[in-house]
């Protein structure tokens, strides 16, 4: 019996405004990036922040909400499973490896939330498995704002 | 605003090929694992549908000394660490790629049992690795 588990779970802040669009098929997506920080003391004894920057994509029911909900600085808990497709650029074949969210809880105080509309909404939960990323045709073919190069590190082909 | 965040990755799926163990100049040892996970669901006219997600899992150190001695292909294991992306050059060109660096695998089942008597025979299947705070093999080393 086959099974297996693809789950991933992040806190943390929104570096930018949500991105929201309805595709042609009528598909709801948002798109933001989230950055985690894990802190940590290096052999000097200073203390060092080590930041990564996750790419979420929220499909169906929950994209408008997260879209409502979201702003840059939003602190936010995302549930979900991780995802690598390609797209081509210049000839160049590009891997992107994007969390699509299941659930999202939302960590702002409700006093700093952008709208009334939905402040009741504390944590939203859909099944998105059925919405993968062949069922959208036009999705973006290229991450709006690439990952910062900096402080990150040149590698082999990992594929 | 570092504030309080969390970056944390779990799977459970199969080993795609057996895992190779390299060193860094600096004397780390690491490998990489691909590891499949597959999920159904049901397409908008009801039929069954499945798709297979393949990632990238970085083992460093005594983690990945321990895995290319217990880890073979097509086992099924449990992974549990972080999400990393990181740049590199081909071309000219920059890419990015996100992998998950372990920290905690527990082997869930075996396809074929182990014949090669060299190999470690201890029964424990799980492994983790509590790396020391300072421990940050990105930093400070290069694959």
């Amino acid at each position: 019996m086959p099974f297996s588990m693809n789950k991933v779970i992040i806190i943390g802040n929104l570096g930018a405004d949500p991105e929201f669009r309805t595709t042609p098929q009528g598909v709801n997506v948002c798109r933001f990036r989230v950055a985690t920080t894990e802190r940590y003391r290096d052999r000097s004894g200073n203390w060092q922040d080590d930041t990564e920057w996750h790419n979420v994509v929220v499909f169906g029911p929950l994209a408008e909400t997260a879209s409502r909900m979201l702003k840059r600085g939003s602190k936010v808990c995302v549930e979900g499973r991780n995802k690598t497709r390609h797209y081509e650029k210049n000839g160049e074949t590009h891997y992107i490896t994007e969390v699509i969210a299941r659930s999202i809880v939302y960590l702002d105080p409700k006093s700093e939330r952008q709208t009334t509309e939905s402040a009741s909404v504390v944590n939203d939960y859909v099944d998105t498995t059925s919405y993968y990323l062949s069922d959208i045709q036009d999705v973006d073919s290229e991450p709006s704002n690439p990952i910062d190069a900096e402080n990150l590190e040149e590698d082999d082909l990992p594929f | 605003m570092a504030g309080r965040s969390l970056n944390k990755a779990q799977l459970i799926g199969n080993v795609g090929k057996d895992p190779e163990l390299r060193k860094t100049p600096q004397g780390n040892s690491v490998c990489t694992l691909r590891v499949a996970t597959t999920e159904f669901y049901r397409g908008r006219n009801g039929e069954r549908k499945e798709i297979t997600d393949w990632h990238s899992v970085v083992l460093w150190d005594r983690l990945a000394e321990i895995a290319v001695q217990k880890i073979r292909k097509s086992d099924k294991i449990y992974v549990e660490g972080k999400l990393r992306t990181r740049s590199f050059e081909k071309d000219g060109v920059t890419k990015f790629v996100t992998e998950i660096i372990a920290q905690n695998i527990i082997i869930l089942s075996r396809k074929q049992p182990r014949t090669d008597s060299t190999t470690d025979t201890s029964s424990e299947d799980s492994f983790n690795i509590n790396y020391p705070s300072d421990y940050n093999p990105t930093e400070s080393s290069n694959q």
